[in-house]
């Protein structure tokens, strides 16, 4: 059973690509788990790492459009349909403009059944900035675990809390992950009325790394990847309650 | 439903770290590159200059042609040649040339040999006390042809009549020997040696004992000298 996590931000960038890289290259296990990047507003890692157009996100939406049916019985999942980075991470990366990723995100939204067609132990997916009632949101309910990245930032925190009570409906499991910020995790959690699940710090050079623009021996070291690995092992090990799927649209208000 | 877990709350339990299936794509640090060359360079100056060290090569002096005792050096009489190894050998290194120019040999230096710095000495030095030089002209036949300079010789002096034992005793005390009455030897060194032409006389220089200059300088006067070269083992006998 293919376990899909998918990270988002509510604006103001703060780092959910970043942290869907760490969380995926740092997942327990030998297969580890498949990073893709369903990011409607366009990639990033395509350029970062220099990938082919083709194995990415396009065909993984082109074949969940197509259906079993059409493709033999037998469609591949996001692991058929991604490039390894140097150092084995699977990804399916999204297309550079907005235009094509959002096309593709859309296809893949009308069948998210397709994150877990291959047997890969693990899914992160990478939505970008969530809007509501978008393919995106949809790709967000249809994930066994959704984590919410945040920056410590009143403006952020406040929109938060007023989307609390939706998310809650929404979403089977959700976490917030606050990225740096002077605020104690208890004062947030009781300011949005989420539990805060992973507090990350400033780590300007696992940034770096990950953005293909720095060299680093021993990345397991930096505080990120550390912090990281803690939060991959909860979300691969901890099994969450699953109510009844709920279909109704998410209802974020930005 | 929302998990409820809160920071750190396994962190403890769980050590290690997993590995991170990403390596770095950063672009390359041409700097290093730089940096290892000019280590590479450093490591050969340093090997160069190390190697350089070891090889104590000096310059010594060396005579450039026959110089006799009592000769005065000057720049023509010498060369320079580069020599490892001269702890403990008495030479003249190449950075005392200005100064030993001038000076006056007290030993016979054959050509191409090295300069000792026992031959170096001041005019005042030469000849050294308790010896002296007496000049003399040879007839051909009285000294033999294979005379070169520095050879140990052995001054016969002619038909002294007024030797007699008190010559004899001074010779003898000397080191020099009579052994036949009216006959008397001298120990000598020679210090020049110009042959003479064809049946010309051949002119000579003779270092000997100070305390036999006068009856050798009075038979070399009248030609009543014959020189005999000895084996050096012989100490002039």
């Amino acid at each position: 059973m293919t376990r899909t996590v998918a990270l988002f931000s509510l604006g103001g960038a703060p780092g959910v690509t970043t942290l869907s890289m760490a969380l995926a290259s740092v997942w327990p296990g030998e297969a580890g788990a498949v990073l893709v990047e369903a990011d409607a507003s366009g990639g990033d890692i395509a350029t970062r790492y220099r990938l082919h157009a083709s194995p990415a996100l396009i065909d993984l939406a082109a074949a969940a459009r197509r259906g079993p049916a059409e493709n033999g019985g037998a469609t591949g999942g996001p692991l058929a349909h991604s490039q390894a980075l140097p150092g084995g991470l699977p990804v399916c990366a999204a297309p550079t403009t907005a235009d094509r990723a959002n096309g593709a995100v859309e296809l893949l939204a009308q069948n998210p059944g397709i994150l877990g067609a291959d047997q890969a132990p693990a899914v992160v997916v990478d939505l970008g900035r969530l809007a509501p009632r978008s393919p995106a949101a949809r790709l967000a309910m249809a994930a066994d675990v959704v984590v919410l990245v945040v920056q410590d930032d009143l403006a952020q925190l406040r929109r938060v809390k007023d989307s609390a009570a939706a998310f809650r409906e929404a979403f089977r499991d959700l976490r917030v992950v606050v990225r740096t910020g002077a605020d104690s995790t208890s004062e947030i959690a009781e300011a949005t009325g989420l539990p805060v699940a992973e507090r990350i710090g400033r780590d300007d050079k696992a940034a770096a790394f990950l953005r293909g623009e720095r060299n680093d021996r021993r990345p397991h070291k930096r505080p990120l990847f550390k912090t990281a690995a803690v939060l991959a092992r909860r979300l691969a090990e901890e099994t969450a309650p699953i109510p009844a799927p709920d279909t109704r649209p998410v209802g974020v208000q930005s | 439903m929302v998990e409820t877990a809160t920071t750190g709350a396994n962190r403890t339990a769980k050590g290690g770290t997993p590995p991170v299936r990403l390596l770095g794509n950063g672009p390359r640090r041409w700097r290093w590159l730089g940096f290892g060359v000019a280590l590479m360079a450093a490591g050969g100056l340093i090997a160069a200059t190390a190697a350089d060290q070891l090889d104590d090569r000096q310059g010594v002096l060396v005579a450039g042609g026959d110089l006799p005792a009592g000769h005065v050096v000057t720049a023509g009489d010498l060369q320079v040649t580069e020599l490892a190894g001269t702890q403990g050998l008495s030479v003249v290194f190449d950075d005392r040339l200005e100064e030993v120019i001038g000076q006056t040999l007290t030993l016979p230096v054959a050509e191409g040999s090295v300069l000792p710095e026992t031959a170096l000495g001041t005019d005042s030095a030469y000849p050294v006390t308790g010896q002296a030089v007496v000049g003399a002209s040879l007839a051909p036949g009285r000294f033999p042809t294979s005379l070169e300079p520095g050879a140990r010789v052995s001054v016969v002096v002619l038909g002294s009549q007024n030797a007699g034992g008190n010559a004899g005793g001074n010779a003898g005390g000397a080191g020099g020997g009579a052994t036949t009455p009216g006959v008397q030897a001298y120990a000598a060194h020679l210090q020049s040696f110009e042959p003479g032409t064809a049946d010309g006389p051949a002119v000579v220089e003779l270092v000997v004992s100070a305390a036999d200059a006068a009856q050798v300088a009075s038979a070399a006067a009248s030609e009543n000298i014959t020189v005999v070269q000895v084996s050096p083992q012989d100490g002039g006998q």
